[in-house]
């Protein structure tokens, strides 16, 4: 017997009822008026306590998990409904706000296990924080404030003009990076737990400032090739640039706005786009490429290491992505990769 | 009704759990007489070369790290709420399922595992509700899923093993938050375990036997220096090449959990092992003029202590005749050779900080053509300055395993 089946059932034999006795008999107070309407009582408990924090009568059959998330803020204010988590099986999957309380498998009497997701806070906020970050902390150093170089370098400029155009192409990295934030990406999740933005925070703003310490430095020494290697690499990063825009744009013209649908995503007339032929991920590919344009650009090892650190992050993300691609869609494109074609 | 839960001792890639029948309670079997509780996976299975070597732990849900080879802290945290005693639920009313790896695989680092019902011995037994089939034995090799390898691994209990809690803490997190980012991660569903294969537990027991016999050369290396020049001082010479090969050989540990013979997670546990292996060869090999300093001495005797009973713990464990005294000794010394071996390592390394300056050891400066820069007298400062928050978070942590898992006396003499 599959064991989801056998705590279902137990679930709706066992479940307590308002009095809260060990295992008391549930309650049989759902109503079979002899009119058409048959509504719900919801129960929700703690999943590590079995606590019963809430009960709900009166609840629409069509109701949504959104609707109970709710209604359980209003017993429960401290719990947001960003930050509740409720699920059929104390060990299982989340259910989605989008579901509806007659379409899960459960009797007339819904038992839901309740966890908090911790303090949430949302998806924007985080991507605004951390890409504002680096965009100032870079200029920081470009402009060399005090106390970051020897005195005699307050406000200098560099002499190189290599310097100038890697402070023109980081700025305008992530001044896109923000203005896709707000203006582009339709986020799946609203939120995410709240420790994640001092985590992310310090990724980012600590390898601005390491990278930028050292390209904005007095004693900064040029490419080895000159104004040819730094030409191929503006180049290089201009065109995935452009590509990561093109991809951000064709995955935003997927979904329609408020929606969370999930559709494979296709070539379309823009040929940076072409690159969903052979990849799941390209907007993560044109990204990577960016950076080795930018570290080319800067021949700076920092920059470097920090092209590698995304990147290994970046493949983690596609692997994840395409996997679930793949599981979600029979008809998915085999030749595809993650995010290197053929390779990777 | 004891409250239990069937948590593999050895996992590794993917999983096939027997199917537990867990809507009945367990009825009483004949007892063999040979010591082993009733029901047990010896005294049923006895064909299935049940000489536990592919064991599946019981683990008693309230007392994480009860033994076994990797102490399994009673599996995700939401089973171990969800069966405690506490509630006064059994298994079967409990709904219960069998962790999933993944669960398993959380290292719940700073979460203090709940109290241990007083009824269970936190021991490590052989039962199974139903013997695992033997097709589910795997074999030697890399099973994770790619996603598994993200996951925080189980926790390491040791003494200066468990030098990562830092990471341990943000593992978890990332865990938790990365989830969003990287798409849904599988929770809940059919859990699947398989254990390692004999093979692997004969490896491992090899290898754990190996180290423990190189600790104890190093141990007696030092005694019969000391007895040959009469003082404490410069030991570190007599056995420098021992100490250099037994614990750069740690790093094979790594490897270990990277395949998956051994529940650990790789990043806690290459965190572990580099800090040793940076100590001996970046400090004290680098810096010739700290070898002659006592604080080596005061390291190398806590690690040497620490070794040998973590290794003699780990094959005892594989073998499944853990005698008490190496649990006791394991869970207990560290109160003094934590401390010991931290003091050790620290003024080790402030001592070889002048000779750092003086040689520019390992250090770049500016201009140079990749644009970068290292120094290696702040990066050794940096080292020491980050023990101050990694040493209380694992000194704690260690204190609560302790009185987990050694909470029961009574009990546990009488499996021993």
């Amino acid at each position: 017997m599959d064991m989801n089946m056998v705590a279902r059932e137990a679930s709706q034999v066992m479940a307590p009822s308002i009095n809260s006795l060990p295992r008391p008999v549930p309650p049989k107070a759902t109503k079979k008026p002899k009119k058409a309407v048959l509504f719900f009582e919801v129960e929700i408990l703690d999943a590590k306590t079995r606590e019963k924090l809430c009960f709900l009568d009166k609840v629409e059959p069509n109701a949504t998990i959104a609707e109970i998330k709710n209604l359980f803020t209003k017993s429960h204010p401290q719990w947001y409904a960003a930050r509740q988590s409720l699920r059929l099986d104390p060990k299982g999957k989340s259910l989605k706000d989008e579901d509806i309380l007659q379409n899960l498998p459960v009797g007339t009497t819904a038992t839901l296990y309740f966890r908090d997701l911790g303090a949430q806070i949302s998806w924007v906020t985080v991507f605004l924080t951390e890409y504002a970050g680096p965009l100032l902390i870079y200029l920081l150093f470009y402009f060399r404030v005090p106390f970051i170089y020897g005195h005699k370098y307050d406000f200098t400029s560099s002499r190189h003009t290599v310097v100038h155009l890697a402070c023109i192409c980081h700025s305008f990295h992530y001044i896109k990076r923000l203005l896709e934030t707000l203006f582009v990406h339709r986020f799946s999740h609203g939120t995410m737990p709240l420790r994640n933005i001092f985590k992310n925070c310090t990724y980012y703003w600590g390898f601005a400032a390491w990278m930028a310490y050292y390209i904005n430095h007095p004693l900064y020494t040029p490419p080895t090739y000159g104004g040819q290697q730094v030409k191929l690499a503006l180049a290089i990063f201009a065109l995935c640039q452009l590509g990561n825009f093109s991809i951000h744009i064709a995955l935003r013209n997927l979904r329609p706005a408020g929606s969370k649908t999930r559709k494979i995503p296709y070539p379309t007339k823009n040929p940076f786009t072409w690159l969903f032929l052979l990849v799941s991920c390209p907007n993560y590919t044109y990204e990577v490429g960016s950076w080795i344009g930018f570290a080319i650009m800067t021949q700076c090892l920092p920059v470097a290491l920090f092209t590698l650190v995304g990147f290994i992050q970046m493949t983690i993300w596609a692997k994840g992505k395409h996997r679930s691609y793949l599981k979600e869609f029979r008809d998915y494109p085999p030749l595809r990769s993650p995010i290197i074609p053929f390779i990777l | 009704m004891t409250v239990l839960a069937i948590v593999p001792r050895f996992l590794s890639g993917s999983r096939n759990t027997p199917e537990i029948d867990i809507s009945q309670p367990p009825q009483p079997e004949a007892d063999l007489g040979d010591g082993w509780p009733v029901g047990s996976y010896r005294n049923t299975t006895r064909g299935l070369g049940g000489a536990g070597l592919c064991s599946f732990a019981l683990t008693q849900h309230g007392a994480p790290g009860s033994g076994g080879y990797r102490e399994v802290e009673g599996g995700a945290k939401e089973e171990r709420r969800m069966t405690g005693s506490e509630t006064g639920a059994s298994l079967w009313e409990a709904r219960g399922h069998l962790p999933s790896s993944k669960m398993v695989f959380t290292a719940r680092f700073l979460l203090p595992p709940p109290a241990p019902t007083p009824r269970v011995s936190p021991w490590p037994r052989l039962i199974t509700l139903t013997p695992p089939p033997p097709s589910s034995y795997p074999l030697l090799g890399r099973a994770h899923s790619a996603s598994s390898c993200l996951l925080p691994g189980q926790v390491e209990i040791g003494i200066l093993d468990m030098a990562a809690a830092a990471t341990a803490v943000s593992s978890t997190t990332k865990g938790n938050g990365t989830s969003g980012r990287s798409g849904p991660s599988e929770a809940g569903g059919p859990r699947k375990k398989k254990g390692p294969g004999p093979l692997a537990t004969a490896y491992l027991v090899i290898y754990n036997v190996v180290m423990t016999a190189g600790w104890l050369v190093i141990a007696v290396g030092l005694v019969r220096a000391y007895l040959a020049k009469g003082s404490y001082h410069s030991l570190y010479f007599s056995i420098e090449k021992p100490l250099k090969f037994f614990q750069t050989g740690a790093l094979l540990e790594i490897l270990h959990c990277a395949i998956g013979i051994v529940p650990s997670s790789v990043v806690l546990t290459s965190f572990q092992v580099m800090s040793r292996v940076f100590l001996i060869w970046a400090v004290t090999h680098s810096v010739k003029e700290v070898q002659s300093e006592d604080s080596v001495l005061l390291f190398v005797i806590a690690w040497t202590v620490t070794e040998i009973i973590r290794y003699s713990f780990y094959t005892f464990s594989l073998l499944n005749h853990l005698p008490y005294i190496i649990k006791w000794a394991r869970y207990t010394l560290f109160i003094v050779l934590y401390p010991m071996g931290v003091s050790g390592e620290l003024l080790t390394i402030y001592a070889a900080l002048p000779f750092v300056r003086q040689a520019n050891l390992y250090s770049i400066s500016l201009p140079n053509k990749y644009n970068f820069s290292f120094d290696y007298y702040a990066f050794l400062i940096l080292i020491m300055i980050s023990y101050i928050p990694l040493f209380p978070q694992l000194y704690l942590h260690m204190i609560h395993q302790r009185r987990k898992v050694l909470s029961h006396p009574e009990e546990q003499k009488k499996y021993e």
